[in-house]
């Protein structure tokens, strides 16, 4: 009986690894509140992004070859000769936008419905850190296809490095491995872009994911799931992850990857967002482009760096801008997590957080003038603003009452 | 909810197409619309023919073969094979073989002395400049006695390469206009060109030069991602295969969540 065989090698497995009881806690007995909506589609998504990342990866460094005279002709060799080496590169590099889209949306939900408030601190924790991983990674990516604006790009980034006081130049010259960028500067990217950085952020949602399971999912309204069980332990608002949850998020992940392919197969370069324009001609260390901007997912902190006269101070503040995320669940005072049942003072603040977000994310993609650094300065202030008043606007509103139950 | 989805399913979409594309290069004239169409064979073949006969001497395609343009522009049997002899005799003007990429044989240091700058490769200007850049940059040049070379290009001022088409074409000449503007406060004339004037007609009228170097940009759009063609092509059935899988994830899906009533 092949039931019965299985049976046993699942015996012979659990003796050995807690394989069914896994299964069990992570999956079947896993609750997960029942009322997620399409915003808690997002996580799911990242990872199917970064198992692309993974596998189209590892495909292009069979054929990549690290180095400054080899680099920008193996990407071309890749999209003319390698069979469906076109398809791998544009999965790749749409994957990578993707990415920084998803993780976006999903950190967004959790500034709408206050995932990352107690108990879920270290979990909100957890995903900035790989926010920043993230932003590390593509940061070194995007050196290796050794276009016009890789080179420019890096050139910009690692002389920022240059204006820590006192040790700034040798950090510089630390990171490069020159005094200007070169094919050391990519090879040392290209060891840390495959290796380094795929390794700290698989570690990372992994610990994001354990930390996830410890608390479980906020949901839409805020409330716990877990202070209303019924007599069997069960939340009374919760289903099993597995089936309801897989299937919902495999229904998810399909339309996904058809707004995904869509754009590899129809849209690769996005109209010059993806991938842009000027990285179709190679590097060229002799000839500085007129307008360097980095991809559109760095953008609005790049627009926070011009936005400040002092070269100095404008690093801090883009630094900060970042850093800003981790202090978030001390910053909130709010009685309740979800946009839901908070008042006007937190809603007014998200949309404005919002806008100042995409409006420095334009204002990073395009050439300055007077007044588009007045325009980047304003927003940046009401992107700070965003976090350092929070502890008085949310505290100061009134806020609805919070329902018994899941609605 | 149903609605609910409609309006995220109908905000995807639309924020897919309202993407306003970045501009491919920054220009100060109003650029010339290039009809690009990959499937006109006819006008790629042109187009190659114009390439060989009037850049290939500069310029290379050094990430093309000669088969993968052969290929691209349609030289081929029923089969799928090659006119071998046809490419050979027509598009091959060097000692290369068909396999090999589309070289040139002016030395880099050589060409940079006597132009300035070396010649770039065109296997990727398309994708760098855009289509319509390359257009009306071929068709803008003018007669300049103060450049090297007696012409310079509207597009791109101070151009390093000369006049090559200049036969077909015939000489143009600006003709200007005055126009104040302020810098710095201070209000000044400055003489800008207005337009060019036919002062010498070429081989070509007009309207078959523009068509002409038409065909060299669909070409040169051809050159610079061969693979565009069947990627679309693959791509729709992808999207076909796909649409059916997400159907049937979705009915998937609600059979399992039938069982979950909202209280």
């Amino acid at each position: 009986m092949p039931n019965s065989v299985g049976k046993q090698f699942l015996h012979w497995i659990d003796a050995r690894f807690p394989l069914s009881k896994v299964w069990k806690e992570h999956f079947v007995e896993y609750y997960a509140p029942k009322n997620f909506n399409i915003w808690y589609f997002f996580g799911a998504f990242s990872i199917v992004v970064f198992a692309n990342q993974i596998i189209t990866g590892i495909w292009l460094a069979m054929y990549y070859t690290p180095s400054a005279t080899g680099a920008f002709v193996s990407v071309e060799y890749i999209m003319r000769d390698v069979k469906y080496g076109w398809l791998l590169r544009y999965l790749h590099s749409t994957g990578a936008s993707m990415f920084f889209i998803v993780v976006y949306l999903h950190m967004f939900r959790a500034l709408m419905y206050g995932s990352y408030k107690k108990p879920r601190e270290l979990l909100w924790l957890l995903g900035v850190a790989i926010y920043m991983a993230l932003i590390a990674e593509a940061f070194l990516g995007y050196l290796l296809p050794w276009g016009q604006m890789s080179y420019w790009g890096a050139q910009v980034i690692i002389s920022l490095f240059g204006s820590i006081p006192v040790v700034g130049h040798n950090i510089a010259l630390w990171i490069r491995g020159d005094y200007n960028i070169s094919g050391a500067t990519l090879n040392r990217f290209y060891a840390l872009h495959i290796v380094a950085l795929p390794m700290l952020i698989s570690l990372l949602v992994y610990l994001h994911i354990v930390a996830l399971h410890k608390v479980g999912s906020n949901n839409p309204d805020g409330i716990e799931i877990k202070e209303n069980k019924d007599e069997k332990g069960k939340p009374v608002d919760g289903v099993p992850f597995h089936p309801y949850y897989t299937v919902k998020d495999f229904f998810g992940i399909m339309v996904f990857l058809i707004i995904f392919l869509g754009i590899v197969f129809f849209l690769p370069t996005f109209g010059g967002y993806f991938l842009e324009h000027a990285n179709f001609s190679e590097a060229n260390p002799l000839k500085t482009p007129a307008y360097i901007a980095p991809l559109w997912y760095m953008t609005p902190f790049y627009a926070m760096l011009r936005a400040v006269p002092d070269k100095l101070l404008g690093v801090a503040i883009m630094q900060a801008g970042m850093v800003i995320l981790f202090l978030l669940p001390w910053l909130d005072r709010s009685p309740v997590k979800s946009m839901r049942y908070r008042g006007i003072y937190s809603r007014i603040a998200l949309t404005l957080f919002v806008i100042s977000f995409f409006a420095l994310m334009y204002l990073g993609l395009v050439p300055v003038t007077p007044i588009k650094t007045a325009l980047a300065q304003l927003f940046t202030v009401i992107y700070f603003a965003f976090f350092l008043l929070m502890p008085f606007y949310t505290k100061y509103e009134t806020t609805k009452p919070l329902p018994e139950r899941l609605t | 909810m149903k609605c609910k989805w409609m309006f995220y399913v109908v905000l995807c979409i639309v924020s897919f197409f309202a993407v306003p594309a970045l501009a491919a290069q920054e220009s100060t004239v109003p650029l010339e619309h290039a009809n690009i169409n990959l499937h006109d064979k006819a006008s790629l073949q042109r187009g190659a023919r114009m390439f060989m006969n009037y850049c290939a001497g500069c310029h290379s395609l050094k990430y093309l073969r000669y088969t993968q343009m052969a290929e691209g522009i349609g030289l081929v049997d029923e089969k799928g094979q090659i006119y071998q002899d046809l490419l050979r005799d027509n598009l091959i003007f060097t000692d290369a073989k068909p396999f090999e990429p589309i070289k040139i044989a002016m030395q880099p240091k050589q060409a940079a002395q006597w132009f300035g700058v070396q010649p770039p490769d065109l296997t990727l200007s398309a994708r760098v400049h855009g289509a319509d850049w390359l257009y009306t940059y071929l068709i803008s040049f003018y007669q300049d006695p103060k450049r090297p070379f007696g012409s310079n290009n509207l597009v791109y001022p101070e151009t390093a390469m000369p006049n090559v088409l200049v036969n077909l074409q015939g000489i143009l000449s600006p003709v200007y206009t005055t126009k104040t503007v302020t810098i710095e406060g201070e209000k000044k004339q400055v003489e800008e060109v207005d337009h060019l004037a036919l002062v010498k007609s070429g081989a070509l009228s007009e309207h078959q030069f523009h068509s002409q170097v038409n065909d060299l940009v669909n070409f040169l759009v051809f050159a610079s991602e061969p693979v565009k063609l069947k990627r679309e092509s693959i791509g729709i059935f992808v999207m076909i295969f796909m649409i059916i899988l997400t159907t049937i994830a979705y009915l998937l899906k609600r059979e399992y969540w039938k069982d979950i009533k909202k209280e």
